[in-house]
């Protein structure tokens, strides 16, 4: 069933056009995250779906009702802010309680329902203190907490983890997935970190410019990527990107730029002379081929290496798990296998086999 | 480096003696007979002190006023009015429409720079416009006569001070609440204005010490001490009292008037001896950001 709609959704600020017709659908139960760095208007699409802004544009519905004109606290979604909100002049029991009290609920019901939730949340030891005396892991398990203790229809995240320092973040992100699991709720999770998004979304929608370059399943955006913006957007390090022609030779195609000329899958739907971008994972790279290539920058990284390398002038950055160190200026035998190449048309577009 | 404390602390030392010398004569003043008031040398401290000019009665020396004793009803008047005053024109005005301009009003810096505007006009200039409604309102020698003019004074101010206040509130912290469910206006009363709660005791501190030290307007809006009576009468403030102390062409007491000084300074004293950390924070927050 689908719990938020989304139809051609626009919001402009002034002239600005911040989000530009977006289409949407949100399953119930679903895992949404949208990834997309900064200024893509991914932050601004995630207040329209909460009331805060009003669409310039185009119509939200939750649970198959129109909301455009339905204020926030009529919407039965609840919100967490990056740097979580919480009330600094209540103590994190009252902050919790809030969105209970406001909806009269009778005390002794808002004591069970912050009890329950601060214990799956392992809060119960702070109700009494201030949020001001907790630390920033802490905080941002009250701001679940205040979320999620009224059980909504929608709950939205906007960037709750980047505060956070490296090791509570992934402490924090297998917490809300295991929350999200258990309570069975929708939500819509904003990032700008792509790895965030691959381990937390059942569906990832990838934002730039205002506008959803594309969705699906974390794995097809990540293998499969079907714009050159989400290729070089997912994956950390980036993928490399090339540019050159296709070219034909004795029936087989080939990419081929100054300096490079690669086999291509016959598979492939392009014809001779047509310009292309090629792409490939650093870590579809194969230190082994025919290819020779130089060594500029050789990065450690524990488990395993980044090689960047010069072949023919353009740089390319290998990930590698061999355990061999290199040398800068040292060379190396590269090989680019075919069934690893992304290729994608002039605007971006994957190309079809 | 050590120079320059030198020179920071001779000059600190300058303006603290500057300021808090007349208070201190004030004090010895008040406290020595008549006769030592003018003496040649000056006596910088009392050789005699005495409480006479505290709680002497009866009128001596042509002057109508003589001891602090008869301060008393003057006090309540200043008391009254300045805490009326400064409780409205903090709390019902100064707060929403300072919170309504941040929020929700386009264009308030435009407003903020008008209400500004109004602050700097001179007081005096207004005595007379004042004083032909105050009278036309039938409201002349009333504390109501005090209280208005004193609002339309403090209101403006209020809701400059706290404009400075109310825009460092992160609007996040509205809208977790909006999404939590809370209406408008309660987000203003139970989220907002707690988050400003040390502005609003700044605000209130300073609108109290203003009204409390206003003589202008008490002087000429009123003629008549307080009676405690039914229905009330008079609204002399303990200001317009102290300048009964002095008669022109006639001999002034200077122990009772400085005496009366006193005891009127000491709740402003005592207010901002224990509201300091507010009043700084207010003197140096309070402004609208572009």
């Amino acid at each position: 069933m689908e719990k938020v709609r989304l139809e051609g959704v626009t919001k402009l600020f002034g002239s600005v056009t911040v989000v530009s017709d977006v289409n949407m659908q949100v399953q119930n139960g679903e895992f949404r995250v949208i990834v997309g760095p900064s200024g893509s208007g991914k932050t601004t699409l995630l207040r329209l779906i909460a009331g805060l802004e009003k669409l310039s544009k185009g119509h939200i519905y939750i649970n198959g009702k129109l909301v455009d004109d339905i204020p926030p606290k009529d919407r039965n979604i609840a919100m967490v802010f990056q740097n979580y909100a919480l009330y600094p002049h209540l103590s994190v029991e009252q902050n919790i309680g809030l969105p209970l009290k406001v909806r009269k609920m009778p005390p002794h019901e808002i004591d069970r329902a912050v009890k329950d939730i601060s214990e799956l949340l392992h809060i119960s030891h702070l109700l009494k203190k201030k949020p001001g005396q907790t630390s920033g892991g802490e905080q941002q398990r009250v701001a679940l907490a205040r979320a999620l203790v009224r059980s909504p229809e929608v709950f939205l995240l906007d960037e709750p983890l980047s505060n956070l320092d490296a090791k509570l973040r992934v402490e924090a992100r297998g917490l809300l997935k295991r929350l999200q699991k258990e309570l069975d709720i929708t939500t819509v999770f904003v990032t700008h970190d792509q790895s965030e998004a691959l381990s937390l979304a059942s569906v990832v929608s990838v934002m730039n410019g205002g506008r959803i370059i594309e969705s699906g399943d974390p794995q097809r955006i990540y293998s499969f990527p079907q714009h050159l913006f989400t290729a070089t957007f997912i994956g950390s390090p980036p993928m490399n990107v090339i540019e050159g022609t296709i070219t034909e030779e004795g029936g087989k195609k080939f990419f081929s730029c100054e300096s490079l000329k690669l086999r291509i899958a016959n598979i492939y739907n392009v014809r001779s002379g047509q310009k292309v971008k090629l792409g490939i994972r650093p870590e579809d790279v194969r230190l082994e081929g025919d290819l020779q290539a130089k060594v500029t920058v050789f990065e450690p990284m524990g488990s395993t290496a980044l090689v960047t390398l010069n072949l023919g002038g353009h740089e390319f950055v290998v990930q590698t798990t061999s355990g061999i160190n290199f040398d800068a200026g040292d060379m190396v035998s590269v090989g680019f296998p075919s069934h690893a190449l992304h290729l994608f048309n002039e605007e971006g577009t994957r190309l079809p086999f | 480096m050590k120079n320059r404390d030198f020179i920071l602390i001779t000059i600190l030392s300058l303006l603290a003696f500057l300021y808090l010398f007349p208070i201190y004569w004030t004090v010895i003043t008040s406290l020595k007979p008549n006769s030592q008031v003018f003496t040649n040398p000056p006596m910088f401290y009392p050789s005699s002190p005495t409480l006479t000019n505290y709680y002497q009665s009866g009128s001596a020396a042509g002057a109508v006023a003589q001891s602090a004793t008869g301060a008393l009803p003057y006090i309540v008047t200043s008391f009254v009015v300045a805490a009326v005053t400064s409780f409205l024109s903090t709390f019902l005005i100064g707060a929403p429409s300072a919170y309504a301009l941040v929020r929700h009003v386009r264009g308030k810096l435009w407003i903020a720079r008008l209400i500004l505007f109004t602050i700097m006009i001179p007081e005096i200039v207004l005595v007379v416009p004042f004083f032909n409604i105050i009278t036309h309102a039938g409201l002349l020698n009333t504390w109501w006569a005090l209280m208005l003019t004193y609002i339309s004074f403090t209101a403006p101010f209020s809701t400059w001070i706290l404009i400075g206040f109310f825009s460092r509130v992160p609007k996040v912290i509205e809208e977790a609440a909006e999404m939590d469910g809370m209406p408008a206006f309660q987000i203003f009363q139970k989220i907002s204005l707690r988050l400003v709660t040390a502005g609003l005791i700044a605000t209130l501190v300073l609108n109290f010490v203003n009204c409390w030290n206003e003589f202008l307007y008490a002087l000429v809006l009123t003629l008549t001490p307080y009676n405690f009576g039914f229905p009330p009468y008079g609204a002399q403030t303990s200001q317009v009292y102290i300048s009964s102390f002095i008669v022109v062409e006639r001999s002034v007491a200077w122990g009772g008037l400085a005496a009366t000084g006193v005891v009127t300074m000491l709740p402003v004293l005592i207010l901002g001896l224990f509201f300091e950390r507010y009043i700084r924070v207010g003197a140096t927050l309070g402004s609208v950001k572009g």
